[in-house]
């Protein structure tokens, strides 16, 4: 938790030569590299698609085909809640003989939250449970597809000219748009008195006969006397709030954003995506979700809070500028290895001016004992002895944390309300990578795993000048 | 190695669309029909507000540098984008963005970048709006209208090339409206919590609000009622205590609108049909929609102007407000026929196309169309040039930049960008006159 509580108090270097930096809780860790990394600097790729509702999932090559949208679920309009399937039988009347019915189940769609169904828009009810129910489809979809064809018909066309001529005197920005006057329908009288002739077209064919010549009707256009003024009576009419939809809602349905709210059409769920984690530097997977059981060996999970020893602000007295005082700090080992801290000044350059505090390190290592699941439920003693601790350095040991003391003096010009930086750094054994690396490659072979020896810089940010 | 890491369906060939508007962003893939996804131009952090990345109080925004958290905002954004609508790995995609020609530079020179630098695209295209519009109508020539948020700005199009000079914008929107809307309810509307008297509305309401109120219940009022309700009013004003004269028309009456589960807001009837009337008003130097399409229109070359006039393309958003077309051609019929200085334009017949989809979609549909044309590809902005000319963009209109300390200053008479205060458009007018030179120039 203390992680979380003093995320913006304890940051860590992530790299040297942009002097960003973030929390540990925010960063990963490649164990390739041996180096922090930052979100920011790492390849998010997406691994997978799932159905938040009915857990299936898509490879990322068919579900935008697909539109990402789930094959089964479907959410309410109005509200966009899942919807579920409700089955409920009704009577129909047996063919031959209208006095006698027989009761039949049939299906319908309803909204648990806001009690909207598939029958108060009077959708007909279907005879089985999936695969009956379709989305209203785009009602200007044709028109589109002409124009798409058409556009590319135009931008083909202009693509032979100029092999052919080799020279193309307009060079306007949008070439496509320039040639349009030659090739066909859309000419500079649309919809007006001259309705545009294709004729021309068939003249431009002769040229270039592989071409199958594609023409499209000119758009309509309307002068005020087509347009339909607003009825009389909707000046008088009363508003019904809960009757019009929303903008949300007519968003979630591009296509038609109808205004009432008995146009709505139930819409299929939305996938979620689960997404990998590449380090750019040396294209290893940093976070690998499983897209299923077999199909990955591990799952890597490389954030760097459990691979770093942590540093977290224990104690700190009353901050006095130019007074010496003593500050607790925690360091905490995530690993499965005795580890040994040795901490190291800082030496700040002119540009990254961060700490505003002089600290006395402590010279000798710090000894972490490693991280074991179990200690919280074995007696706290057993173990600590075999440690010497120097009691001027370590506050206290508990399990794989411990308290060291740090002598700080915050610089004199400091203000009251001021924060205080201390800046250090800090060198670590690192044990992951051979392990892990020879357990990925399948190898088993065993022996003394070496270790690496890293160093992080970090800013602690121990409290606010209290003057008085 | 990722299992499926490459789309085989989805490569290259089907760029990204997007057209990321001051309130709404319009998101999906050429080549289809209908965006994939329309979701509010905003980032969400935790523990922090709902920031509108253009909105008009962003900080970030103001001021002649962007700053790094204007970039960290897109980059959020465009986080939200690929990974959780459109759902495709960023790398794999051309992109296509349609934008407004009031742009500053800076704004899309940091898209550009974070595009590039972050999402390592493949390429990037910056398109004019009002010149993809014309494509969802397939015509070459249009009056393009793009009535958004907070801005109305019209662009002639003639044989497929914008005529910057003809170009007009007003602060007029979807925002104004909204802005109106509060206006009325702090002078008239009540409030009523549980248990408790009829309260006036003191402080602002909140836009979500104010919005909902604006698309469910706001219409544009026919041309003969706006006028009797406008004259009804100079009359009231007059003599104070006669508000009878507006009796004859018949007003709406009055909303109940929830605001949560235990309070009503009571709206005067009237704001149904007076909230929109911002946009028509000739108050505030003479300036309304219709206009700014006859200002626009006078300036353009005479031979084009009739041809112009039969294609009016009207976009955006606000445009979706009942009765907006209707009375747009109304006004703009009617102040031909008043205005001296528009006798020049009485030949001209207007008339109004109605593109194959939803007005506030058609700059996306164009954009749709265009990238799904091998002409695209070229015209595309690869990350080799981006890196190779430090970052800068070219202008859409020619392909070499000009050094940025030749910029004349923006004409002042032009009416100013609302959205970014230290914008740099004028360069775009710099940059584009040699190509327009080859058009015919304006006549008076
Ligand atoms: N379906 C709709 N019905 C009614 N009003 C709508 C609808 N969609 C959007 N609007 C309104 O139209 C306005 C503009 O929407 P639009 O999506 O065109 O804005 P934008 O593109 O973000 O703005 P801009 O182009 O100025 O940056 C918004 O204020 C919104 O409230
Ligand atoms: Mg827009
Ligand atoms: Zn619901
Ligand atoms: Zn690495």
């Amino acid at each position: 938790m203390a992680t979380l509580l003093q995320i913006s108090k304890v940051k860590y270097l992530i790299d040297e030569n942009s002097d960003e930096c973030d929390s540990l809780a925010n960063l990963y860790f490649c164990m390739y590299c041996l180096s922090l990394r930052s979100a920011d600097v790492l390849q998010h790729e997406i691994d997978s698609h799932f159905c938040p509702q009915t857990l299936d999932s898509l490879s990322p090559a068919e579900a935008p085909l697909k539109r990402n949208k789930s094959a089964n679920s479907w959410q309410c309009p109005a509200c966009l809640h899942p919807l579920s399937t409700r089955a409920t039988s009704t009577a129909i009347q047996v063919t031959d003989d209208p006095t006698k019915s027989t009761a039949k189940k049939v299906y319908y769609q309803a909204c648990t939250f806001c009690r909207w169904s598939t029958r108060g828009i009077g959708m007909p009810d279907k005879d089985i449970v999936n695969g009956a129910w379709t989305e209203k489809a785009n009602p200007d979809v044709q028109r589109v597809n002409q124009l798409l064809e058409y556009y590319k018909y135009v931008a083909q066309q202009e693509k032979l000219d100029q092999e052919t001529k080799r020279s193309s005197k307009k060079r306007g920005y949008f070439a496509v748009a320039m040639q349009l006057n030659k090739y066909g329908g859309a000419r500079l009288g649309i919809g007006g008195k001259k309705p545009s002739p294709l004729t021309q077209v068939s003249s431009k064919l002769g040229e270039s006969p592989s071409l199958k010549e594609v023409t499209i009707e000119p758009a309509k256009t309307y002068a005020l006397e087509d347009l339909e003024p607003l009825p009389e009576d909707i000046y008088h009419k009363v508003v019904n709030f809960a009757k019009v939809s929303s903008v949300t809602q007519r968003h979630s349905h591009p296509e038609h954003q109808s205004e009432s709210v008995n146009d709505f059409w139930p819409q299929k769920t939305r996938m979620f995506i689960k997404q990998s984690l590449r380090c750019k530097g040396c294209d290893h997977n940093i976070i690998k979700p499983e897209y299923n059981a077999s199909s990955i060996k591990f799952k890597i999970h490389l954030v760097a809070v459990n691979q770093i020893p942590e540093i977290r602000i224990n104690k700190v007295p009353k901050l006095v500028p130019g007074e010496s005082c003593k500050i607790i700090l925690t360091l905490v080992n995530p690993t499965e290895h005795v580890l040994h801290v040795t901490l190291l000044p800082h030496i700040e350059e002119e540009k990254t001016q961060r700490s505003n505090c002089q600290v006395e390190l402590p010279t000798s290592d710090l000894v972490l004992s490693k991280y074991d699941e179990a200690a919280e439920f074995i007696a706290p003693e057993g173990g600590q002895a075999q440690f010497e601790d120097d009691p001027e350095v370590i506050a206290y040991r508990r399990g794989n944390r411990i308290g060291f003391y740090l002598q700080c003096t915050p610089d004199k010009d400091l203000q009251h309300g001021d924060e205080v930086w201390v800046t250090f750094k800090y060198k670590h054994e690192h044990y992951g990578n051979t392990t892990i690396v020879a357990l990925l490659k399948g190898d088993k072979q065993q022996g003394e795993p070496e270790a690496d020896w890293l160093k992080q810089t970090v800013f602690v940010n121990v409290g606010r000048i209290s003057s008085s | 190695m990722p299992l499926f890491n490459k789309g085989y369906a989805f490569g290259l060939k089907t760029p990204v669309v997007l057209d990321i508007g001051e309130a709404y962003t319009k998101l999906g893939f050429a080549d289809e029909a209908e965006p994939r996804a329309i979701i509010p131009t905003t980032i969400e952090q935790v523990g922090g507000p709902v920031c509108y990345i253009f909105g008009r109080n962003n900080t970030a925004l103001l001021g002649h540098d962007i700053g790094s958290d204007f970039e960290k905002s897109i980059k959020l954004f465009l986080e939200k984008i690929y990974f959780k609508y459109l759902q495709v790995n960023p790398n794999n995609q051309r992109v296509i963005l349609c934008e407004s020609l009031l742009n500053p530079t800076k704004v899309r020179e940091t898209i550009a970048k974070v595009l590039f630098t972050k999402f390592d695209v493949p390429s990037v295209l910056f398109a004019p709006c009002h010149l993809l519009a014309c494509f969802t109508v397939a015509t070459s020539t249009a009056l393009v209208l793009d009535c958004g948020h907070t801005e109305s700005v019209v662009i002639p199009v003639v044989e497929g090339t914008p005529l910057l000079w003809a170009w007009q914008s007003a602060p007029l929107g979807g925002a104004t409206i909204q802005d109106a809307i509060m206006h009325e309810i702090k002078e008239k509307g009540k409030i009523k919590s549980e248990n408790e008297n009829l309260l006036p509305v003191a402080s602002r309401l909140c836009e979500t609000v104010l919005e909902d109120i604006k698309v469910k219940a706001c219409l544009v009022t026919e041309y003969h009622r706006a006028k009797q309700i406008q004259a009804a009013k100079t009359l009231e004003l007059e003599k104070e205590k006669e508000a009878t004269s507006l009796t004859d028309i018949q007003r709406p009456p009055d909303m109940i609108y929830p605001i949560d589960g235990r309070s009503r807001l009571f709206i005067p009837g009237p704001i149904r049909e007076e909230a929109a009337e911002v946009l028509f008003e000739q108050d505030n130097e003479k300036m309304s929609l219709a206009t700014l399409l006859l200002d626009s229109l006078c300036q353009c070359p005479i031979d084009a102007r009739k041809a112009l006039a039969r294609n009016v393309l009207v976009t955006g958003g606000t445009s979706l407000l009942p009765g907006f077309k209707h009375r747009l051609l109304f006004e703009m019929k009617e102040i031909i026929k008043e205005e001296q200085r528009y006798e020049k334009l009485s030949e001209c017949e207007f008339r109004v196309h109605q593109p194959p989809t939803k007005a506030n979609l058609v700059a996306w549909l164009g954009a749709s169309i265009f990238a799904s044309l091998d002409t695209f590809e070229k015209r595309s902005i690869t990350k080799e040039y981006f890196t190779q000319h430090n970052g800068r963009l070219p202008d859409w209109c020619v392909l070499d930049i000009k050094s940025p300390d030749k910029m004349p200053e923006r004409p002042n008479t032009l009416p100013t960008g609302k959205k970014f205060p230290t914008s740099h458009v004028p360069s775009r007018k710099s940059t584009t006159t040699a190509h327009l030179d080859t058009h015919s120039k304006p006549s008076k």
